[in-house]
């Protein structure tokens, strides 16, 4: 580790600092040796190097002048174990191997991945054509087949030149001599002679002196003279046997009306049977004729066949519907025939062709739907308004993502699925079902009452890959069942990637590709070192790389657009700084505020000087995407008590459950420490000072246990430093968060108040290999005017706070007199004699409880 | 002819449709009826008569009313005679309202109780002389009676339109029958006007009709002169007809004529036998005097 160099030099500069006369004027209080065999040497780990504070990419390194000279990336970078998941999910076949990609960038990573499995789609079988037919035995359950790829749309237009061919065909069939004479000759046997035999009745009847009348609803018979019906009350006058005379001639023409009329029906019923039947024969013939070519070229496929027998039957049966043309109106207007698949007479006979695959193209298809509603998803019917009622028919299904990426593989980010109302049901439905039925998500709930239909399901046999992060994946996996039962392939993609010199040059390439995809100006090798730099900065770690490629293109577009200000046709290092700056300058307004308020001293910090049971600790605020650093003051106060420690944070409902914890760590250090063999009587309360929001993390837990060992001693600490880490009961430091942020939170307040060079950040020992500092930050510490301490344990962190060892147990047990330990430790006795004096019946040390011990 | 009419601005003609009370209206003589009125910027009166003789039967206990299916009869009572005429009424009505809406033509319906000639005689003779009636019923194989009574009685009317009962059609070339060259140049400008109605761009076929051959070249000359200073039709010569209207009633199917215009009484529309025209026309026939 860093530690075995850094110590001695530190002690070093530690020297040279003393002689340059820059520590502070009340100088360290040296530890005198102990009475007995205690040791009195100092564990003070030396300030961190400069180029420990930032790993630079140094960009002759990188062995090219720009970006030009690279091959662009195409695929991803380090993702070994996320690529042999995807692989694995994409080979099983079954519709429950489905992926989710976990990774915090999805739509970078969908660019990526999409060009992987494209890949291995190729190798793959391309899925057939599917169409919708009508179906002539229920309209309402429209008929789906399959088809080779790339004949559902040429079945399409042969079914429509079937049908022009038809219009023209037919009308000339039933013009035709031949028809016009059959059929006229069926008119004559039968039509006419009803006319004949009404008139003839009528002639007999005015022979006879009566009249045969029509009326709106039929026949009528009365006495006529000289051609006129005469008038009631002249047919009165005439003598009674001349009425009932004509009365019996009536009643008997009356009957022979009856049976005349009665006759109808049955002679009309026998034409209409020799007319229908003449009408198929002739229709037939033709139609025949017209289908002949689509038989011929698509009679192979099964299906086509079944179903061209019962195009054929139904174009026979309903011929009449190409003589008669209701659009023809509609033609005179617009000067153009309507076109064949816009007739309503002809739709049925039409063919929709859902999905239609290129029939040069290889592999099975790869479709991403960026737009994953429930109807781009499924499909949808549509409707048309016709007369005031919305009504629809086959030709108006739409096809939704699974149809198109049927057979293939079908890329879906997680989150818009998610907030798509009904599309996460629908989809699992189909993935279970293994097949796509198309329902309207409102006729569920049963608001529909217009006309729909309930087209056959289509099979489903596709590979969904989901993209989304790794909340998502676990709420899902926590919340929903069937997701784990259906998408049982996890490829998780790490959000950085280990920086070694492979994976430098590969995100060299990656830049390139980002300048190619955006047209954007070349970036020289200074850039692209300053894109890896901020890549670390953005893993918050100096040994990895971050690949969420979106941000990382950000900065490369933005840097772009500054070298485009600067009139450059290259982009250099010192765009990417600026396109780095500004985006921090307009997000951190906030900063800025809270930056004043230490500088005009409404948050009280002390940044030099040394005080007792006072330190500066640190935190993180997250604003957005944005995270900055501050500092807080923290303080201690102890007395002789029962054993009590208040954390006022948690007290006033301030303070989460991991500070507490913390707080809580730090009894069991004290008590463990110095409390063997007497009662830890002591009364502590810790607190955040002008901390007005809650605090949670334990990253803070070192820092109050330095405040409570400096209020313990009663030894001032250096309140130029400030620090973070969390401890254990062992006295441990261990590694936090943020911490990047954190020291340069503090330094922007220490150079905001003038550095002196005794300013500086304690900081875990652990979290060094995180360190990837501004560079403003290093600049600084490379000149001494700030510093960055690593600690392993707490006896290293309070030498550097107070300029006093520790303190480590000689053989007699003791602490070193003047120790900081041995200080701590007579101030403990102390309160324990007294309390045994006292004969309070304090509680003593032990788990801590809400009135006993921390709380 | 109305047409004239139209052209010079003298008052308005008229197309009068008249529907009978009795036998229902042919489809296609609502459509003719439209089609000339459009062709003559004129409107249709639409003529429902209600024949007064239908209504003194109801003074008959005896009489009965049997339905067009033979299966029922029953009394007739004026109130039911009323009701059923009104109905009727309204149902022509609104179907001469839809064709006349098709053909952009002004149209109303008036309803009359008189004897079915009167009326139409009334009827013309309220908007002076130009009218042109529509019977509205087909024509049977012996209507040729009624026709003539019509043209004998109706002195207000250039021109009377019928249709046989298997009329299908009011699109085509409008065929003139040339049987002799009087009245040819009016009944040509007739067949333009039909023609062109609407935008329309329907030909105009000349159809010369005679009994023998010479009669035949001797007509064609004359109508070729007659026509000679406007658009020229298309000539055909009908085969000779030896006096057989079923030849010439053959020929006029196998053009697919939209409209026919023809002389009443001559050889294609004998004033007896109507039969030949009854089974073979698919148009309108257009008679004049």
């Amino acid at each position: 580790m860093i530690f075995g160099l850094g110590k001695k030099r530190g002690k070093e500069k530690e020297k040279e600092k003393d002689k340059d006369g820059k520590l502070e004027s009340d100088a360290p209080i040296e530890a005198k040796p102990s009475s007995g065999k205690s040791q009195a040497v100092g564990v003070r780990p030396a300030a961190l190097s400069a180029d420990k504070l930032r790993r630079v990419v140094d960009p002759a390194s990188l062995g090219i002048k720009t970006t030009a000279e690279l091959e662009p990336l195409t695929g991803l970078i380090g993702q070994d174990r996320a690529l042999r998941a995807l692989s694995f999910g994409v080979g099983m076949k079954s519709n429950d191997y489905n992926i989710f990609v976990l990774g915090p960038d999805a739509s970078g990573n969908s660019a990526a991945v999409r060009t992987m499995l494209e890949g291995l789609a190729a190798g793959q079988q391309p899925p057939g054509d599917w169409i919708y037919v009508n179906n002539f035995d229920d309209p309402n359950k429209a008929r789906a087949l399959r088809l080779r790829p790339g004949r559902g749309r040429e079945f399409e237009r042969a079914m429509v030149a079937a049908v022009d061919e038809l219009r023209a065909a037919l009308p000339a069939a039933f013009e035709g001599e031949d028809y016009q004479a059959r059929s006229r000759a069926i008119d004559a046997l039968y039509g006419g002679r009803t006319e004949e035999l009404i008139q003839e009745l009528g002639q007999k009847a005015e022979e006879h002196g009566v009249a045969l009348l029509r009326t709106p609803l039929g026949f009528t018979l009365a006495p006529m003279l000289e051609g006129k019906v005469v008038k009631p009350e002249a047919f009165a006058a005439v003598p009674p046997s001349m009425q009932a005379e004509v009365r019996a001639t009536i009643e008997a023409l009356q009957k022979e009306l009856k049976a005349i009329l009665t006759d109808v029906p049955r002679a009309d019923k026998e034409r209409r049977q020799n007319l229908r039947a003449l009408n198929e024969e002739v229709a037939a013939t033709v139609v025949k004729a017209a289908l002949d070519d689509v038989v011929a070229e698509f009679g192979d496929e099964d299906v086509i066949a079944s179903y061209l027998h019962a195009v054929e039957d139904d174009l026979i049966a309903n011929a009449l519907h190409f003589l008669a043309d209701p659009s023809r109106e509609q033609e005179e207007f617009s000067g153009q025939p309507i076109e064949s698949a816009r007739d309503p007479r002809f739709r049925r006979y039409m063919v929709n062709a859902v999905v239609s695959q290129n029939p040069e193209a290889q592999g099975a298809p790869v479709f991403e739907e960026t737009n994953p509603t429930h109807g781009n998803l499924i499909g949808r019917v549509e409707h048309i308004a016709h007369m005031g009622a919305l009504v629809t028919d086959f030709l108006l299904i739409k096809p939704g993502a699974l149809h198109k990426a049927n057979g293939g593989t079908l890329l879906i980010d997680a989150r818009k699925l998610l907030f798509s109302p009904f599309a996460w049901e629908a989809l699992k439905r189909a993935l279970k079902a293994k097949s796509i039925r198309l329902e309207q998500p409102v006729e569920s709930l049963g608001l529909v009452s217009t006309q729909t239909l309930d087209p056959e399901p289509i099979p489903l046999d596709i590979k969904v890959v989901l993209f989304g992060d790794r909340e998502l994946y676990y709420l899902l996996a926590e919340g929903d069942p069937e997701f784990q039962e259906l998408f049982k392939v996890q490829a998780d993609f790490d959000d950085t990637i280990a920086r070694t010199a492979e994976h430098t040059e590969t995100y060299a390439r990656l830049v390139a590709a980002i300048v190619g995809e955006y047209a954007l100006r070349p970036l020289d090798a200074e850039a692209v070192a300053r894109v890896i730099e901020e890549g670390s900065r953005m893993a918050r770690d100096r040994d990895k790389l971050s690949i969420e490629v979106s941000r990382i293109g950000d900065i490369v577009r933005e840097a772009d657009y500054w070298a485009s200000q600067a009139g450059r046709s290259l982009t250099t290092g010192a765009d990417v700084r600026r396109a780095i700056d500004e985006q921090v300058q307009r997000a951190d307004r906030m900063r800025d505020r809270d930056q004043e308020t230490f500088k005009r001293g409404i948050v009280l910090v002390d940044t030099e000087g040394r005080k007792v049971g006072q330190i500066n600790g640190l935190s993180v605020l997250q604003l957005g995407t944005f995270a900055f650093g501050r500092p807080s003051r923290i303080t201690a106060r102890v007395r002789f008590g029962g054993g009590r420690m208040v954390d006022i944070e948690r007290e006033a409902k301030l303070g989460g459950p991991l500070h507490s914890k913390g707080v809580m760590i730090l009894w069991g250090y004290l008590a463990g420490m110095f409390a063997q063999d007497h009662p830890l009587a002591l009364s502590a309360s810790l607190v955040f000072e002008q901390s007005y929001g809650g605090v949670e993390g334990d990253s803070a837990s070192s820092t109050e246990l330095y405040a409570l060992l400096s209020a313990l001693s009663d030894v001032p600490i250096r309140q130029g430093i400030a620090v973070t880490g969390s401890v254990n009961q062992l006295g441990e430091v261990q590694a936090i968060g943020g911490v990047n942020e954190k020291i340069e939170g503090f330094f922007d307040v220490c150079k905001a108040r003038g550095l002196t060079g005794r300013q500086g950040v304690i900081v875990p020992g652990s979290n060094v290999q995180h360190l990837m500092l501004r560079e403003d930050v290093v600049a600084a510490v490379r000149k001494d005017r700030f510093s960055v301490w690593p600690v392993t344990t707490i006896a290293e962190g309070i030498e550097i706070l107070t300029g006093i060892p520790a303190g480590v147990r000689g053989e007699d047990g003791a602490f070193p007199a003047d120790s900081v330990y041995a200080r701590v430790e007579a101030k403990l006795k102390l309160f324990a004699e007294r309390a045994k004096a006292a004969g309070n019946a304090m509680r003593l040390a032990g788990p801590p409880g809400r009135d006993g011990g921390a709380s | 002819m109305i047409g004239h009419v139209a052209s010079v601005g003298e008052a308005r003609g008229r197309v009068v449709l008249r529907l009978s009370c009795g036998a229902p209206p042919h489809e296609a003589a609502f459509e003719a009826a439209a089609r000339i009125a459009q062709a003559f910027e004129s409107e249709i009166e639409g003529l429902f008569v209600e024949d007064l003789q239908l209504l003194d039967l109801t003074g008959y206990a005896f009489a009965r009313e049997v339905a067009f299916n033979g299966r029922v009869s029953r009394s007739l009572s004026i109130a039911d005679v009323e009701v059923e005429l009104h109905a009727a009424f309204r149902a022509m009505r609104r179907r001469m309202e839809v064709v006349a809406k098709r053909y952009q033509a002004r149209s109303y319906a008036t309803r009359v109780r008189d004897e079915p000639l009167s009326a139409l005689a009334r009827a013309c003779a309220r908007a002076g002389p130009w009218n042109v009636i529509v019977i509205g019923e087909p024509f049977s194989s012996r209507g040729g009676a009624a026709i003539a009574d019509i043209l004998a009685s109706v002195r207000d009317a250039t021109g009377l339109v019928t249709i046989g009962p298997r009329s299908r059609r009011t699109r085509g070339p409008v065929v003139v029958m040339v049987e002799e060259p009087e009245r040819l140049l009016s009944m040509m400008r007739t067949a333009e006007r039909l023609a062109t109605a609407g935008g329309g761009r329907d030909g105009i076929i000349a159809m010369l009709a005679g009994d023998d051959a010479d009669y035949l070249a001797w007509l064609e000359g004359q109508a070729r002169l007659i026509l000679s200073h406007g658009p020229e039709p298309r000539f055909v010569t009908a085969p000779p007809a030896r006096g057989e209207p079923a030849v010439i009633a053959e020929a006029l199917r196998q053009l697919k004529a939209g409209f026919v215009v023809a002389r009443f009484g001559g050889l294609t529309v004998p004033p007896d036998d109507l039969r030949p025209l009854a089974s073979a026309l698919e148009s309108p026939l257009f008679l004049v005097r």
